[in-house]
């Protein structure tokens, strides 16, 4: 416990800064958004026109709060070039330690933005009603296991990497690999029309709002945790050549 | 906890780069000994650390610390042993409580009294950031967190590199203090030979990927000689006394490995005592046999 305590501290201690600005940065997005919705608790509701306002409002909320818990830190980059990484290697933590202390680093800033996310849910419902919490939480967890995924990417990279050469090499090919994806999920959804993709997003969106979907986006997101704990454990037992 | 004989053991061990190889290298670091490990830039003794420390894989060959395996009982061996490079591994934004802080969880016999000791020693701040460090304090601050943790053994690659000489002084004098139980012992790797004359007790040489030398310093000291003498009486020294010959406008200085029998085979030259630095210096240059 004392070994965790210690990597904890040190992991918060460099990462505080980036995610201070982040949660910030998410803090006065939602103070924002909140501020027209308690001026405007009077006026008469347009009910179709909340509704999908509101999902708007909640899918905004829930991938800026996504972003805000699981965009890379860039620890893992500040230890290899302080020569951290190295140092580690003959310190008492293991490989497996390490990636858990990594991971639960992270955990508690996605608790803590799942938290400000929650909270806003609640207070737009006290002042305005109809926003859909379970919806706009499951939004959240997606954004966050998608931001998850790009974090274990570029750890994976820097994993693979022996040099610069290597890092650069690695990092443009992701960077082919996410134009050709996009371009692949354009054409899978723009392929039947507008209208149909229109249909088809409200039905996902509406789908959001069930139980179901926070089993699938749990497994989900402990799918990506799990490979992130992974990475990393190779990533800190791997030698240098 | 094992008994052993040997801080480190290292029997022919072998890592091949492409351009460089450590070829099948073996010497001994006994128990409450300072080995202080010599050798040109690039002659393999940080290959050598880093292979000992399991940051780097080796192709064969054996390596033992304090008795152990160094890569099947790497968790155990890491509890026991310090190590302090030549380059301060802290991020620049914690400051020497912090270090504490996250030391004293990792190791289990982490003593903070004696941590704070040291940095009150080395007139180190406490609260200001590592960032704001001198060269000098960066280094006090590794040696610092490595001998507070009841290390039995200290492995140190270029640790007074870049420093001047009264922090190195200052150092080399805690290291003394650091192994007076003699239960302690300190691999050294430096190139600042009289570092290493002050207080190794004993001395490995290694060039091109290849141990040269091994043994006691004094030994070693007292059984090399610089046989001073003319250019034309070069050609009556016998070859295999001979290291190399260094020639200059005034004669020649023969670097020979056997200092008293020299002095008996050649009486009518000067021979001097020869420095770790000299050693060195005429080893690296063994191949040309004359340079000047």
């Amino acid at each position: 416990m004392k070994l965790y305590r210690s990597l904890i501290y040190r992991e918060l201690k460099l990462t505080r800064r980036h995610y201070l600005f982040m949660l910030i940065l998410f803090l006065l997005m939602l103070i924002c958004v909140l501020i027209p919705i308690l001026l405007s608790g009077d006026e008469e509701p347009d009910a179709a026109a909340d509704s999908s306002g509101m999902g708007m409002l909640g899918l905004m909320v829930a991938m800026v709060g996504g972003a805000a818990a699981g965009l890379e830190n860039d620890l893992h980059k500040a230890d290899i070039n302080v020569g951290w990484k190295r140092y580690a290697i003959v310190l008492p933590p293991t490989a497996v330690q390490n990636a858990a202390a990594d991971l639960l680093v992270k955990l508690m800033y996605v608790t803590a933005s799942g938290v400000l996310t929650g909270t806003f849910c609640v207070l737009v419902n006290i002042f305005a009603g109809g926003m859909d919490s379970l919806a706009v939480m499951n939004q959240f967890l997606m954004f966050t296991t998608v931001f998850f995924l790009f974090s274990l990417v570029y750890d994976g990279i820097l994993m693979l990497a022996k040099n610069d050469k290597d890092l650069k090499k690695y990092g443009t090919i992701a960077s082919f690999a996410v134009i050709a994806l996009y371009f692949l999920l354009n054409r899978a959804f723009f392929s039947s029309g507008m209208g149909e993709l229109i249909e088809k997003s409200k039905k996902f969106l509406g789908s959001m709002g069930t139980a179901a979907f926070t089993v699938f986006a749990l497994v989900l997101f402990v799918c990506v945790c799990t490979a992130h704990f992974i990475v990393m454990w190779r990533a800190y037992e791997r030698r240098e050549p | 906890m094992t008994a052993y004989e040997n801080a480190i053991e290292i029997n022919g061990v072998t890592k091949r780069y492409d351009g460089f190889t450590l070829d099948n290298i073996s010497f001994d670091v006994p128990k409450g000994c300072i080995m202080g490990f010599i050798g040109q830039n690039g002659a393999g003794k940080t290959t050598t650390i880093r292979s000992l420390l399991h940051i780097t894989d080796i192709d064969s060959g054996e390596m033992r610390l304090l008795g152990l395996d160094h890569v099947r009982d790497e968790n155990e061996i890491k509890q026991r042993i310090a190590v302090v490079f030549d380059e301060l591994p802290f991020h620049d934004i914690f400051n020497a409580k912090d270090m504490a802080r996250i030391f004293e969880g990792m190791y289990p016999e982490w003593d903070n009294s004696a941590y704070m000791q040291y940095i009150e020693r080395f007139q180190l701040p406490v609260k200001k950031k590592i960032g704001q460090f001198s060269k000098g304090m960066k280094m006090k601050l590794q040696i610092a967190c490595a001998l507070s943790h009841n290390a039995e053994l200290l492995v140190m690659d270029e640790a007074t590199t870049g420093l001047d000489p009264v922090v190195r002084d200052e150092i080399l004098h805690i290291f003394m203090e650091y192994l007076q139980s003699g239960e302690r012992s300190i691999l050294m790797s430096s190139h600042i030979t009289s570092d290493l004359e002050k207080i190794a007790d004993m001395v490995t040489f290694i060039d091109r990927g290849k141990v040269l030398l091994t043994g006691y310093k004094d030994e070693m000291i007292e059984s090399h000689g610089i046989l001073k003498c003319s250019t034309d009486k070069i050609a009556e020294i016998d070859s295999e006394d001979i290291v190399s010959i260094r020639t200059n406008n005034f004669g020649a200085e023969v670097m020979v490995k056997d200092r008293e029998s020299a002095a008996y085979k050649y009486r009518d030259c000067v021979i001097d005592p020869a420095s770790l630095d000299d050693i060195m210096l005429y080893y690296v240059h063994r191949d040309m046999k004359e340079w000047s």
